[in-house]
């Protein structure tokens, strides 16, 4: 077991490594902050050195060859420095710190959003199974594919004009954009409340759209569950109908479900992206988005660990899920 | 009657589908008394498991019924769903066709065992009813049952999980059990074993019986009653020497005289109609056997000491060997010109494995395989492509094995264009290849899904026969077909030898197929012939122990034989483990 999990860790470090080091290579190549550190505009010309300075210390030196910044790189990965933001951010702050301060807010948001659209897709998928063709049934195929045909900006602007007609007609909504008040005391219950309540809107915005795709897959494979011997057999027992499904059908269902919850972390962080963006959060999508847009190298490749680390996590999670539910991987 | 438990009275049951409604089952009517075996029989798509799940309730929604079934005097379409379970695995239960798949693969087979009792019983602690599902395991002649119990499905072989099956269908010593097809998916030892076990377990309790089959042979030994059934309407039904011995209804008859006997030279003196009709075919192949002995005719396959093992591998970066499966173990046997060869073995002995081996044309691991006198391994491309058409397979599935989207003409002409025949002569040798087979030229535009299962299974072997092989290796040619359809298949086959003189290695489970078409049989297990000799010898003196077994486990579709066969494997004392420990619990 412990041989096991050793083997599974040190895969998954190299997937991590190699995924990151794609990205780094990727980026420094194609990326180049030196053309926006100088705006043609500067009033003054800089003197070389201090120009070079200025690149080196960022390490993106276009003079220095790529793999030599690609080794020194990697020099500051193994002591968990993952270089300063570069690009017109010229503030130089370490990704490490930024990365620090935008997790713990998008995490909530992409765990979250994943976990209830999870079992809401669970859910709605087994009973549109189990009473198919029926109203219930019906309308939550039709609700589960205008949702997966609609561009997330579309789902997020419903979400929020519904919230303003709310406040429009009762004076009371949730706060519109971002996720937190900075005028209220941080750690008091203000603040806090605050908190949850700008959570509501991005958080139903990712849980519906894994809750459409999951409950298309829990239809199918409930589905298969239905006319199973087993689940023929478990009646045959004297379970009721509804007793069967829930001790015998479920579980068998849910299995194939877990692959599907390894791909379902990484399909929350590309929503959050959207979701971040248009409710105002500080966010790591956000940080991915901005960092591309202002060629910052460094916080490319540490948004990329992140999502890899992430997404690894989340197949062991899945691994880990079909483990328990299926004795005959075990 | 006082003592009726089951009452079933002009049962209707249809389905709505695209082609219109299909009527599953028609007027059908019959009862069963307490501690009476009846058999329904019918083939594939008689309507005789929708009966049977009908009188579960546990019929699928789309499904309308009509007509009354009673059982203990309560009428079972007047209940709901809730009442009915309170029946279900306690008044009445049911044993399933498929043990591979009618066990939750999840749960540990005690677990479920030990829900059926606590479904009933919720009163017994949890512990007790696992006790109770030890016992019940124990027996039902499981070894172990201990461990056993703690086990999940597929760490069960194919018989035990239906015993396991039995011993849930047992467990609340229910007044109905019903069996839809039980031994269908076993081997023919394990067959005999479970339907031992399911007779006693029924005299045990006392228990009323309803067997669901296609197998006369099953039914002869274990039914008291036999109902015939056939397309959705019952056809005749009586007791079960009367069906036997003096069938009434011509179907009946069909039925009976189409079943393969194993015990064929001594059936001429029975007086059960049983095996007739292939009686006439073992006849013409015996009459037909050619002037020449078979040592002087030319060899059309020789194999030799040949070996396939497949290693065990384990770890996913780095594979190493920790153990190897030795498929097959070093055969040799040959086929002369003319003649049909059967190898006869459960499930994994090695009988595919053969085949693929021989069929690839390739050398094998060891051994040699010589095709006409030539090497398979000696062959260049070419040589190899065209020895192609000499030998040729027909496949157990005649559904998967043909291809829905070519109409069968072109299905049978597909080897024929790999061998560059000429576009008139394919045409013409179409023809002549649908009439040999018993189809009409005319079919050669049809599709497969046309096509009954033994039409598929003629196309398959006029596909085989397309290029004049020497010859043709039938892969359990006949066993996914009915008896009545088996008989057509087998008796063709039959004709097919003696007209063309074409060579058959003919690969089976069942020995009383075989019996009627091989002139050699050779019997396999694990891996190695245990057995190879002329079918008379093989069949009235078997030499190897194992082939003694085989033989002693073919059901014989005679009821008196059948009667005499028969032992008594349900532990009564494990059964009866619990009896005092019930009292304690209710008091």
């Amino acid at each position: 077991m412990i041989r096991f999990v050793s083997l599974r860790l040190l895969t998954y470090v190299i997937l991590a490594f190699v995924a990151t080091s794609f990205a780094y290579l990727l980026a420094a190549s194609l990326m180049h902050p030196e053309e926006v550190l100088y705006p043609p505009i500067a009033t003054q010309p800089i003197p070389p050195a201090t120009a070079q300075m200025y690149l080196d210390v960022r390490n993106v030196n276009p003079d220095t060859p790529l793999f030599e910044r690609y080794a020194t790189w990697l020099g500051g990965l193994i002591r968990g420095d993952l270089g300063v933001t570069t690009g017109t951010n010229k503030s130089m702050v370490p990704v490490v710190q930024e990365l620090a301060t935008r997790i713990p807010i998008s995490l909530r948001l992409v765990v979250l959003g994943t976990v209830i659209g999870t079992v809401l897709g669970v859910l709605v998928g087994m009973v549109s199974a189990v009473r198919r063709n029926s109203i219930g049934d019906r309308v939550s195929t039709f609700l589960a594919f205008v949702l997966l045909s609609l561009p997330t900006p579309v789902v997020i602007l419903i979400v929020q004009q519904t919230n303003q007609g709310v406040m429009d007609l009762t004076g009371w909504g949730l706060p519109a954009i971002n996720p937190i008040n900075p005028l209220l005391a941080p750690g008091s219950w203000e603040s806090i409340s605050y908190q949850i309540k700008a959570l509501v809107m991005p958080t139903i915005v990712l849980a519906l759209f894994a809750a459409a795709s999951y409950s298309r897959y829990m239809k199918v494979t409930t589905l298969d569950v239905l006319g199973s011997d087993y689940l023929r057999t478990a009646r045959a027992k004297g379970l009721t109908r509804g007793r069967a499904m829930t001790k015998h059908g479920l579980r068998m269902a849910l299995i194939p479900m877990g692959q599907y919850f390894a791909f379902a972390v990484g399909a929350a962080f590309t929503g959050s992206l959207f979701v971040e963006l248009m409710f105002n959060w500080q966010g790591i999508g956000r940080f991915a988005v901005s960092s591309i847009g202002m060629a910052d190298v460094n916080g490319t490749a540490g948004v990329v660990l992140y999502t890899a680390i992430l997404t690894l996590l989340s197949a062991t999670f899945a691994d880990f899920l079909q483990g328990v539910l299926d004795p005959r991987i075990r | 009657m006082s003592d009726t438990i089951l009452s079933v009275r002009d049962l209707t049951v249809t389905f709505p589908s695209e082609h219109g409604t299909v009527r599953a089952v028609q007027n059908l009517s019959y009862e069963v008394h307490k501690g009476e075996a009846l058999a329904i029989v019918g083939e594939s798509g008689s309507g005789k498991s929708v009966s049977s799940l009908a009188v579960m309730g546990l019929l699928p929604a789309t499904a309308s019924i009509s007509g009354e079934i009673e059982l203990m005097g309560r009428k079972i379409f007047t209940l709901d769903d809730k009442q009915l379970s309170e029946l279900r695995g306690n008044t009445i239960s049911m044993v399933f066709q498929d043990p591979l798949s009618a066990l939750t693969p999840v749960y540990r087979v005690g677990d479920q065992i030990a829900e059926v009792v606590r479904i009933h019983h919720p009163e017994r602690s949890a512990a007790a009813a696992q006790a109770r599902a030890v016992e019940l395991l124990e027996a039902v002649g499981i070894p172990e049952p201990g461990r056993r119990a703690k086990q999940y499905p597929h760490e069960f072989s194919g018989g035990m999980r239906q015993r396991a099956m039995i011993a849930m269908a047992i467990a609340n010593e229910p007044e109905l059990i019903i069996a839809d097809e039980p031994t269908t998916a076993l081997d023919v030892t394990i067959q005999a074993q479970v339907m031992e076990l399911l007779k006693s377990a029924q005299e045990l309790l006392g228990a009323a019986t309803v067997l669901i089959t296609h197998d006369m042979g099953v039914v002869a030994g274990f039914a008291d009653r036999v109902l015939v059934m056939k397309d959705s309407r019952m056809v005749e039904t009586g007791e079960v020497d009367e069906i036997f011995y003096r069938p009434r209804e011509k179907y009946t008859r069909d039925l009976l005289s189409a079943v393969p006997r194993v015990d064929l030279a001594e059936s001429e003196g029975t007086a059960s109609v049983a095996g007739a009709a292939l009686r006439r075919v073992a006849e013409a192949v015996e009459a037909t056997e050619p002037a020449i002995p078979r040592e002087e005719r030319p060899a059309v396959l020789e194999v030799e000491d040949l070996h396939r093992v497949y290693p065990i591998t384990k770890g996913a970066l780095v594979r190493r060997k920790v153990g190897e499966q030795r498929a097959v173990d070093g055969i040799s046997f040959d086929i002369r010109e003319g003649e049909c060869v059967a190898l006869v073995g459960e499930s994994g002995c090695g009988k595919t494995t053969t085949l693929m081996e021989i069929m690839q044309l390739r050398t094998p691991q060891q051994g040699v395989i010589r095709i006409g006198g030539k090497e398979t391994g000696s062959l260049t491309r070419k040589e190899r492509q065209a020895l192609r058409s000499d030998v040729t397979i027909v496949f157990q599935d005649p559904m998967a094995a043909l291809d829905p989207r070519m109409p069968i003409g072109d299905i049978i002409r597909e080897p024929m264009r790999v061998q560059g025949y000429s576009a008139e002569r394919m045409a013409e040798r179409v023809e002549w290849l649908l009439k040999t087979v018993g189809l009409l030229p005319e079919h050669a535009a049809r599709y497969p899904t046309e096509f009954s299962g033994g039409q598929r299974q003629r196309v398959g072997v006029a596909r085989a026969l397309a290029c004049d092989p020497k010859l043709i290796v039938l892969d359990e040619p006949t066993s996914a077909l009915d008896v009545t359809v088996q008989a057509g298949v087998l008796a063709m086959l039959a004709d097919l030898k003696t007209r063309l003189g074409v060579s058959f290695l003919f690969v089976s489970h069942d020995l009383s197929v075989v019996r009627h078409i091989s002139d050699r049989i050779a019997v396999m297990r694990q891996g190695r012939i245990v057995e190879i000799g002329a079918t008379e010898d093989v069949f009235s003196d078997p030499q190897h122990e194992y082939s003694k077994e085989l033989l002693a486990a073919v059901p014989i579709p005679d009821p008196v034989i059948a009667r005499s066969r028969r032992r008594m494997v349900l532990d009564r004392a494990a059964f009866e483990g619990a009896a005092p420990e019930d009292g304690s619990t209710a008091a």
